[in-house]
């Protein structure tokens, strides 16, 4: 099933099992995300904070090639820069408090705020053709509870800019709509392949009804989410080739 | 969550990456489980280390996140950083992995999914 890609380094696995739905198995999954994401933030945070020092060097450096390459380290570079100087757990509450604002008619000033940093984040990692999809992604922003709640998503855990989150909502179910049959794997496959398009290498994606992870991802890239009833975790993690 | 063993799963496949499965070896008042290697790009002896390791997580633990969170610690301390690992009944993925550093394999009724990457 290993298909080689422009990597020669790297190759796709497609995994997929089959099984009943457990009732308590859920209660499981939820704890999944919450436990899974404390501790390997945790983790990754003292890594962020070195990385950071290097990619700081390394940017400059990159700056100069301008190779494809090394556009793409600096993209995943600034997701760090982003989330490091305040820290993970900032950022994940911004996420938060963002969501609980929106529920909220009268929180008009938080939404604008929290609109006007998303900008500011494309307008630093993306290049042309990105910040044009991720553009659109953004205005959708001002709605993301009517978003969530149009598509039917309910949010676990999350450490992820807005406009991400909606991205792969809308991915999650168009996907999920289109499909004759039902795949755990293609849904996976597509969410996969548009992050990893959209915002570099190399997100991993698992959708299913019973499962337990426990994972290291990179800062501000971590997504978990439930819909009709399945639960979806992507998360992105670092290409160390490019860091070298 | 039941911790039985059954060697005879209805629906079982038959592994067809690799023939030769590697069996852990039987513990003392516990009846060895099924372990089928789905799919594998993995020298075989990390191949019956992830095995042997998920095997003893199991027994340990009943929670599948434990199980995983088990599992990536042990081959993150074994062969460096960073493994990701999924348990489960019912899942489907899409990752990509470094070059001989994945394994996909059914423990009973349980899949455990542990890759390298980053």
């Amino acid at each position: 099933m290993a298909n080689q890609d422009k990597q020669h380094k790297r190759a796709f696995m497609y995994i997929y099992k089959g099984g009943t739905v457990n009732q308590r198995k859920k209660e499981l999954e939820h704890g999944v995300g919450q436990d899974k994401k404390s501790k390997s933030r945790s983790w990754l945070h003292r890594i962020s904070r070195t990385r950071i020092f290097n990619d700081g060097h390394r940017d400059l450096d990159i700056g100069a090639r301008g190779e494809g390459e090394f556009v793409e380290a600096r993209k995943s570079m600034s997701c760090l820069e982003l989330g490091s100087p305040a820290g993970g757990y900032v950022e994940g509450r911004k996420s938060v408090s963002f969501i609980e604002a929106a529920a909220s008619p009268a929180a008009i000033g938080s939404i604008v705020e929290e609109r006007r940093k998303s900008v500011s984040h494309i307008e630093k990692n993306f290049a042309v053709a990105g910040m044009v999809e991720a553009r659109k992604s953004v205005s959708h922003i001002e709605t993301l509870s009517s978003v969530i709640a149009y598509l039917q998503v309910k949010v676990l855990v999350s450490d992820m800019p807005s406009f991400m989150q909606v991205h792969a909502f809308r991915c999650a179910r168009r996907t999920y709509d289109s499909l004759e049959k039902f795949s755990a794997k293609h849904i996976a496959h597509n969410i996969k392949k548009e992050f990893d398009k959209a915002y570099g290498p190399v997100w991993h994606c698992i959708v299913g009804s019973n499962f337990g992870s426990f994972v290291t991802h990179s800062t501000g890239c971590f997504l978990y989410f439930s819909m009709e009833n399945l639960y979806i975790l992507l998360f992105k993690t670092k290409v160390k080739k490019a860091l070298d | 969550m039941s911790e039985e063993a059954k060697k005879n799963f209805a629906g079982a496949l038959t592994a067809r990456p690799n023939s030769d499965e590697p069996k852990p070896a039987p513990v003392p008042a516990v009846p060895p489980k099924k372990v089928i290697i789905k799919s594998a790009d993995m020298i075989p002896d990390m191949q019956k280390e992830a095995v042997d390791i998920a095997v003893a997580a199991f027994e340990k633990y009943n929670v599948e996140k434990d199980v995983a969170e088990q599992i990536k610690k042990e081959f993150d301390k074994r062969h460096g950083p960073t493994w990701h690992c999924i348990v489960g009944r019912n899942f489907g993925s899409y990752v990509t992995h470094e070059t001989n550093h994945f394994v996909y394999f059914y423990l009973d009724q349980k899949a455990v999914l542990l890759f390298k990457s980053g």
